[in-house]
């Protein structure tokens, strides 16, 4: 397995959602819609609807809540644009507004999951136990692979939903830990903390596997 | 942190960045987010109590229920609610037609002469005597009894 991506430098514009699109930069846009043309909005919705899709799904693995979820942060941003100062990026408020509402939504799904009926339960240790280990020599390459990812979204569904918001936004969306820190709104320390101890609980997790 | 290397476990997660949906899905969004956006420009239509009261303040020009103050609103409604309560009741009462209302169900009652288990010969002239005089081995004692007695007015003519 070849290293990890290269990490870009904070505030790096090849960082940036959107980088590399042709058109205006994301704050004209922004003012255009705060000047009242609606067009210009759907264009920053444009540019940003598959990373922000991203985030939200590696955090959800529901592409029905990613949707709903996705919906609800452009229509909030929509309704609040007037209150975005131009003091962050607007990519970093938009994603901030993503991460908050997917949150809310996790701690209200994780609350409503407790009263999971038992027969679930037991559905789901039958499939646990129908799992197939990956480490086995006798499955192909592509299926090693395929457990192989099945295996890690298990394991970024034991993270608590700060963790898995941590991970996926440096390790999937190659956010810095300043931007994280802005989008997620805690310092940069609490968010290097917050990534070792989730690297840490996945590779115990899959200790079997790496 | 350098004894932990976390090189494998980013590497398998970078992978997941290309776990995208079709672009098919992506085209929609746009449309999808006008549709959403409209919807929720138009006023949820009222619910059927709302419908129902206003159709009733519409009937019967119940204008004068809206100007109260809440406390005399909730005491308007709590009397309401006796007087519907009790029409209610009063409508599930059993209603008697003829011999075929609801009680007719139940045994009738033995008819009067039935506790009369030793006829008395009866007079023009009688008092009441007491019942243990006249039955003594009725089950069910009636508490005095009709009897024929003696005069005991004597009366002199002249």
């Amino acid at each position: 397995m070849s290293s990890p991506p290269p990490r870009l430098p904070p505030g790096s514009n090849e960082a940036e959602p959107g980088a590399g699109q042709t058109g205006p930069p994301d704050d004209e846009l922004v003012s255009r819609t705060q000047a009242g043309d609606p067009s210009a909005f759907d264009e920053l919705v444009v540019r940003h609807q598959r990373r922000v899709y991203k985030v939200i799904f590696n955090m959800t693995h529901n592409h029905e809540d990613t949707n709903d979820l996705l919906m609800e942060t452009f229509t909030r941003a929509y309704q609040g644009i007037h209150s975005y100062k131009e003091q962050a990026a607007f990519y970093t408020w938009l994603y901030r507004i993503a991460v908050n509402r997917t949150l809310n939504f996790l701690q209200k799904r994780k609350h409503d999951f407790h009263n999971v009926s038992m027969d679930d339960e037991e559905t789901n240790l039958h499939e646990r136990h129908e799992f197939i280990d990956p480490s086995q020599k006798s499955v192909t390459e592509q299926e090693r692979l395929k457990l192989l990812q099945k295996k890690l979204n298990e394991s970024l569904m034991k993270l608590s939903e700060e963790h898995r918001a941590v991970v996926t936004l440096f390790d999937i969306e190659n956010f810095s830990h300043a931007e994280i820190a802005r989008i997620v709104g805690v310092s940069e320390g609490t968010v290097r903390s917050r990534l070792h101890y989730a690297h840490k609980q996945l590779q115990k997790l899959l200790k079997n596997f790496l | 942190m350098a004894e932990e290397n976390f090189d494998k476990l980013r590497q398998l997660l970078s992978q997941k960045a290309d776990n995208m949906p079709h672009d098919a899905y992506f085209d929609g969004i746009l449309g999808e987010l006008h549709r959403r956006q409209r919807a929720a420009m138009i006023p949820a239509a009222p619910n059927r109590w709302r419908q129902a009261w206003n159709s009733l303040v519409e009937t019967f020009n119940f204008d004068f229920a809206l100007n109260l103050s809440p406390g005399y609103r909730y005491a308007t409604a709590a009397v309401a609610a006796c007087a519907l309560g009790l029409g209610a009741w009063g409508v599930s009462l059993p209603v008697q037609t003829g011999s075929q209302g609801t009680l007719a169900s139940t045994a009738p009652l033995p008819p009067a002469t039935a506790y009369i288990t030793s006829a008395a010969p009866v007079d023009d002239n009688f008092d009441v005597l007491p019942t243990t005089e006249v039955t003594a081995a009725s089950p069910q004692q009636p508490h005095y009894m009709l009897t024929a007695a003696t005069p005991t007015d004597t009366y002199v003519a002249f």
